[in-house]
């Protein structure tokens, strides 16, 4: 009797059903759309952080270097007797491999440290590095002073001469460029390097003209490139820089590429720099075999860094044997999460713990505003949508219940039971309900499909993010400022880098099985709150009254 | 099936859910009182005015008798049959339904003796309207817990019984008054009560279908050893029945 009763209900009041289905339909469909791009914004939040962060990761843990431990500015020192000499041109060539600047290191025992942490399940380490070739042509050195005029020693040799780690020495000067006879001693003639202007000073009061260099009248050229390399544990992959990407040719590092000089590139960086698997690189003058290249999991990121290599081999080639840069945590369950991070933040207290919760609350831009759009007003529109829904189902049940006064009193008199109607009454809100929330999560659908075709892109900016593990793509530039580049376009991405990296992300709204369920969910229970405000309503009516009012 | 068998069917079927306070297997008339109700008062309120819509009645009916009660608009009639029918409790006096003190009952009590022992035919019909025929017939059924088969065939072997055994599929809105209250009576009888108390069962009705409807009302009581109990204005019709009870300003009159 209930089903058909329910059933002849429903067909026989149309009206009623179709503006109940319709109003809760519109509610449901809203939340879920809402829902939708809330999880997409999310998912975007997630593929920006997760490159930075490693999709398997937690938590990471770094350390802001203090004032004054970076031994001043960074310098590429050349020699008397460096580089190749040829034609009035010394070509130089130096190469160095170290830490970021403003990167602390940790060492094994605060690796242990974290690694026994409760509710630590799985622990990856890095040690980020950048690698910085200084490349130029000077004009060939020497000394002025008459019969005291004179080559530097080993000058006529061809080939390279040391790394430019050699300190300044006496002036060098070049045959047939010397000077008429003078008193000046060569020690009082000076020659500097600074900046990209070769300077050349002297006590005499009549120079030369200048000869040599890059274009044969003393002047140079310099090349300074940098790509930045990074150890990590060879054959971890769930946790850590790797882990949020794949492996786009060749192969990922494995645990037997422990100590060897093997490399895997970012596959933009690669194709940037025509590498290919099989092929070899130079980090730190030492040739490493490319055994893969890797590119982010997200289309909107990029890997972590330029090169990847055996973390043993990054620390013996830069003087950082047994220290790391970055640790990256993955705890046991979601749970942990928070008490892991308080814990490290306890036993480590100079060190930076970030979760990505931290993290994301520093991403900023439209995908922020976005954000804080759903967040705010997304949410208390679904709300305020969904309450007007449940209200406009509970007073259509209501006021049918009341036109249906004298059914339900004559149901009485025949003997229905108050649970009966009641469970009559509540049956057929919950069905409207039901049918509400099947046509809801179907325009739901069509909603966030619409949504989709249009795919907004938002901009979204890291700014703020004092992370040492930061190196994206582009890593170019010298390690110092008085490298004597003169390169301000670098020192500018230098800047910009340090000050955080801004990503374009198409925002695609995601639906999730369980975002379906509770959107059905919230139409049943619409359904069930009408029901029984309708049913109660039902049974309250006294059959003696409900006869009375039709008589 | 026929109309015999069937009422015998259902009898037999509902003997065991009713309360033992009697016992219908016999359709015949007896002296022994059915209701008895003792200085029953009702007083409503009406804005803030008492009215007093019993005042004071004192009457006995009979099992199988066939009572019809006249009586002037607002002078009690609708009351008296709501207390009979355990729609309502007095608000002093007693109401004895075979031996039940209906006045101290609970309301799940009530119910029960509405579900099983109490049949309804209103003026209005009071059919569901969105269901048919059939359906309402077999709703009288929901309560006692009767299965679907069994339901369906009762209530159209009621509908046969009424004349309307080929008028199950049609909604009320389909069938004429006379129909609809045919209908109405197959849905008070189908659960084989012992009362059937019917308030202006022809009010809406002409002549020739006041007839065939309280004719019908009669010959099933008589048949069945139902008690009839009629509320009516028409003078034709209380003249059919075995007692006639005048209630006026809540009080039996001569």
């Amino acid at each position: 009797m209930f089903g058909t009763y329910l059933r002849r209900e429903l067909l026989n009041r149309k009206k009623q059903t179709v503006i109940v289905a319709a109003g809760m339909a519109f509610a449901i469909a809203l939340v879920m759309t809402v829902s939708a791009v809330s999880t997409g914004v999310q998912n975007s939040q997630n593929e920006v952080l997760g490159s930075l962060y490693g999709i398997g990761t937690d938590i990471t843990v770094t350390q802001t270097a203090e004032p004054g431990t970076n031994d001043g500015p960074r310098r590429f020192d050349f020699g008397s007797d460096v580089g190749t000499t040829a034609d009035g041109k010394r070509v130089v060539d130096s190469t160095r491999l170290e830490r970021t600047r403003g990167s602390a290191t940790f060492d094994a025992a605060t690796v242990s440290t974290i690694s026994s942490t409760q509710g630590v399940g799985k622990v990856a380490t890095s040690l980020l590095l950048s690698n910085t070739t200084f490349k130029g042509e000077l004009p060939e050195f020497r000394v002025f002073g008459g019969e005291n005029d004179r080559n530097v020693p080993g000058q006529d040799q061809q080939g390279q001469q040391g790394d430019g780690s050699q300190q300044s020495g006496p002036l060098p000067t070049t045959p047939g460029n010397s000077v008429a006879p003078s008193s000046t001693t060569p020690a009082a003639v000076q020659s500097t390097v600074v900046g990209a202007a070769f300077v050349q000073a002297a006590t005499t009061t009549t120079l030369p003209a200048p000869t040599g260099g890059s274009d044969g009248k003393g002047g140079a050229a310099f090349q300074v490139t940098s790509f930045s390399v990074m150890g990590v544990d060879p054959g971890v992959t769930d946790a850590g820089p790797l882990s949020s990407t794949e492996v786009a040719a060749g192969r990922a590092l494995a645990t037997g590429d422990k100590g060897k000089y093997v490399a895997v590139l970012d596959s933009t960086f690669a194709t940037t720099e025509t590498l290919e698997v099989g092929a070899t690189i130079l980090v730190a003058k030492k040739k490493f075999e490319i055994v893969g290249t890797v590119q982010s999991n997200s289309a909107t990121s990029e890997t972590a860094a330029n090169v990847f290599v055996p973390l043993d081999v990054a620390q013996s080639l830069s003087g950082n044997e047994g220290v790391v840069t970055n640790v990256y945590v993955k705890a046991t369950s979601g749970d942990m999460v928070d008490s892991v991070a308080t814990a490290l933040r306890t036993s480590l207290p100079e060190a930076t713990v970030s979760t990505t919760a931290d993290l994301a609350s520093s991403v900023s831009g439209s995908l922020s505003t976005a954000s804080d759009l759903l967040d705010t007003l997304g949410k208390w529109l679904s709300i305020i949508v969904l309450v007007v829904a449940f209200l406009v189902a509970t007073l259509f049940t209501m006021s049918g219940v009341s036109r249906r006064t004298r059914e339900f009193g004559t149901l009485k008199a025949i003997g229905w039971r108050n649970g009966r109607i009641v469970r009559q009454v509540a049956g057929e809100s919950i069905v409207q309900g039901t049918i509400g929330g099947a046509v809801g999560v179907g325009l739901g659908f069509a909603a966030i499909a619409v949504f989709n075709s249009v795919a907004p892109a938002l901009e979204a900016s890291t700014a703020g993010l004092s992370m040492p593990s930061f190196p994206r793509g582009g890593n170019f530039g010298p390690p110092g400022g008085d490298g004597g580049t003169g390169n301000g376009g670098n020192a500018a991405r230098m800047l910009g880098r340090a000050a955080g990296n801004s990503y374009e992300v198409v925002l695609r709204a995601a639906t999730t099985p369980s975002m379906i369920l509770v959107a059905v969910g919230l139409a049943v229970m619409g359904g069930v709150i009408a029901g029984v405000f309708g049913g109660l309503r039902a049974a309250r009516l006294r059959p003696a009254e409900a006869m009375r009012s039709v008589a | 099936m026929s109309n015999d068998n069937m009422w015998k069917s259902a009898d037999d079927a509902d003997a065991a859910e009713k309360t033992p306070v009697t016992s219908m297997t016999q359709p015949a008339r007896s002296d022994e009182g059915l209701y008895v109700l003792t200085d029953v008062r009702k007083t409503y309120d009406q804005s803030g005015k008492k009215v007093h819509a019993l005042d004071g009645l004192t009457v006995t009916i009979n099992k199988g008798e066939l009572v019809s009660i006249q009586g002037p608009t607002g002078g009690g009639k609708s009351t008296l049959l709501q207390m009979l029918g355990a729609l309502d409790r007095p608000s002093t006096g007693g109401v004895s339904f075979d031996g039940l003190d209906l006045a101290a009952s609970s309301d799940s009590k009530l119910t029960e003796v509405r579900a099983k022992r109490v049949g309804f035919a209103f003026q209005s019909y009071n059919l569901i309207p969105t269901l048919t025929a059939q359906e309402n017939v077999e709703s009288a059924l929901a309560p006692l817990g009767v299965g679907r088969s069994e339901r369906r065939e009762r209530a159209r072997a009621a509908l046969e019984s009424v004349g309307l055994g080929d008028r199950g599929a049609h909604l009320p809105a389909e069938l004429s008054g006379g129909q609809q209250q045919r209908v109405a009576i197959a849905r008070a009888l189908v659960k084989n009560p012992d009362v059937l108390l019917a308030d202006e069962p022809t009010g809406n009705l002409d002549e020739a279908m006041r007839d065939e409807i309280i004719d019908l009302l009669i010959t099933t009581a008589r048949l069945r050893g139902i008690t009839l109990v009629v509320v009516t204005h028409d003078t034709t019709v209380a003249q059919k029945m075995d007692r006639h009870l005048v209630i006026a300003k809540g009080r039996l009159s001569a």
